[in-house]
């Protein structure tokens, strides 16, 4: 392997707790506030809930990579790292944490299953629209969206440090109405019904791992043009 | 009989020009430093002295111009930049750093890296291992990248104001190390200061940088006997001094001490008079501010200075 990109996956293992362990000790705090929560809410009265608190791993990621663009980078600029090596390390290091999430999203997903959604019919990893399918399919379809909340908050961190807070605020303005104009454009050509239609038609796991996967690739491929001339 | 051949050069500029919007930071440098030297960039505040180091180190892209380390662009070069470190004042490190994790990221990093050495460093200026980074006072984290500038051993290290908060004690510490180690590490130093007086002797080299422009650029032993300062009586003082470009003078009574250039054999006579050597600091602030640096600006690079005024000449 590339030294520049070893070098960077190392530089970001120099603060392993932050680095690696805290986005999982954030997700470990949600699973334990949703079962106490609901254990109290549903006490004596057990129905099926389902809650977004795994997307407490997602946040923990997306947060890593605002951090890895707006800290981390222009240290490594400092030390000497390339900008291309940083750039391909931090995407190394989200790939494996990408992956490690997506199968402990599907371990807790089996705990989940095999104690009868916790005792109290609570839905954490159980969601349909995140992953089905047979453990390995779901490993796979959880770790989609995980890397894609990974390559979010590093073009996010990026925008950040070229264009600082007028930019982010700009952005935040600008893309939703790229995306709503694009949703127009899209529906008026096909028509509303075709097109949901056709999102149907697609198979699970396309929807689930590979259209976000292919999302972080071109955010990543943004960034980069932010990332190649970085100051550090 | 055949000249010497120069000493090879560390870092090499021409015309380098460095832009933030309507602002030219650096306006169109050219320097040369020789490797193995130890070399001063001095200027006020705003000068360009930030900018020039951090072009140097490939942290910044030259608006145009050209600058070289070790004859190779130094931009994303990883060859090049293994082989440079800038310690910067006012270093940001990412987020929960403690002083243990800067040293560890600066041994995965600089391939002449001696953790024995950082740590001896570290204990010297008393920098608890396990604090944060957030949590360090100016001088400590002054100290933190003192620490990572010595025991980094690179060819060629470039020092931002490395000093600012560190008590005197300290500083001394620090130029104590530099010597010490550059003595048995001999490599090339850039020391970014406004404390001339303290690093003047340390200096083989010096450049003086004004609103982006090179104001001054000449060895530091010619320039310390390009002037000195005659004091005594004002009627011998004026004897002395006649012919010679004034670049300061100080009246106390019938005492007056001028501060002149000399060159060659122009040496005033010392009969009856104290002749003494210019500290570097106060020749600087002289070249500088009395108009001759300005004439010296606008032949950038050049290392003589025209004189403002000539004794016994027209004004």
């Amino acid at each position: 392997m590339n030294g520049q990109v070893l070098t960077a996956v190392r530089l970001h293992l120099v603060t392993p707790v932050r680095s690696v362990l805290a986005p999982w000790a954030v997700l470990a705090l949600s699973v334990g506030a949703n079962l106490l929560l609901f254990a109290t809410i549903t006490l004596g009265h057990p129905e099926v809930v389902a809650t977004g608190g795994v997307f407490a791993l997602h946040t923990a990621l997306f947060a890593w990579g605002v951090s890895a663009a707006v800290r981390t980078l222009p240290y490594a600029v400092s030390l000497g790292v390339t900008r291309r090596g940083y750039l391909l390390g931090t995407g190394l290091l989200a790939v494996a944490q990408a992956v490690a999430g997506g199968a402990g999203l599907a371990v807790l997903r089996a705990v989940e299953r095999g104690t009868g959604h916790w005792g109290i019919g609570l839905r954490l990893a159980d969601l349909g629209f995140l992953a089905s399918g047979g453990p390995v399919t779901a490993a796979v379809a959880y770790s989609g969206p995980l890397l894609l909340a990974c390559a979010g908050g590093f073009a996010v961190g990026t925008a950040q440090r070229r264009w600082g807070t007028p930019g982010l605020l700009l952005l935040a303005t600008l893309l939703p109405a790229a995306v709503a104009a694009f949703a127009w454009w899209t529906v008026r050509l096909h028509g509303a019904r075709d097109l949901l239609d056709w999102v149907a038609g697609r198979p699970a796991l396309e929807l689930q791992a590979l259209w976000p996967t292919v999302l972080a690739l071109v955010l990543a491929v943004l960034a980069w043009t932010g990332v190649r001339r970085a100051e550090a | 009989m055949t000249a010497a051949a120069p000493a090879p050069a560390a870092v090499t500029t021409e015309g380098l020009v460095r832009r933030f919007g309507a602002v030219r930071a650096l306006d169109g440098v050219d320097v040369r430093l020789e490797a193995g030297a130890v070399h001063g960039l001095l200027g006020r505040n705003g000068a360009g002295k930030t900018t020039f180091l951090q072009l140097v180190a490939g942290q910044q892209v030259p608006t145009s111009g050209r600058v070289e380390v070790f004859g190779e662009d130094p931009f994303d070069a990883p060859r090049t930049l293994a082989r440079l470190c800038l310690v910067r004042e006012g270093q940001r490190y990412p987020d929960g750093y403690r002083v243990r994790h800067v040293l560890a990221a600066a041994a995965l990093t600089r391939p002449g890296w001696d953790a024995a050495y950082a740590g001896r460093l570290a204990a010297a200026f008393d920098l608890p291992p396990d604090r944060a980074v957030t949590k360090l006072s100016r001088g400590m984290l002054s100290a933190v990248g003192v620490v990572v500038g010595l025991a980094s051993r690179a060819p060629l290290t470039l020092f931002d104001e490395p000093y600012l908060g560190l008590d005197a004690v300290a500083r001394q510490r620090f130029y104590d190390e530099l010597l010490a180690d550059l003595a048995r590490h001999p490599r090339t130093v850039v020391l970014s200061t406004h404390l001339i007086a303290e690093v003047g002797d340390l200096l083989d080299h010096v450049v003086v940088l004004d609103r982006g422009r090179v104001l001054l650029d000449a060895d530091a032993d010619t320039l310390r006997g390009e002037a000195v300062q005659v004091t005594g009586a004002a009627e011998r003082v004026e004897r002395a001094v006649h012919g010679l470009p004034e670049l300061a003078r100080e009246r106390l009574g019938g005492t007056v001490r001028v501060t002149v250039r000399v060159g060659g054999d122009d040496r005033p006579a010392a009969d009856g008079l104290v002749v003494e050597p210019v500290p570097l600091q106060q020749l600087i602030i002289h070249l500088t501010t009395s108009g001759t640096g300005a004439d010296a600006g606008a032949d950038a690079g050049a290392r003589q200075v025209e004189p403002a005024a000539t004794n016994g000449g027209p004004r």
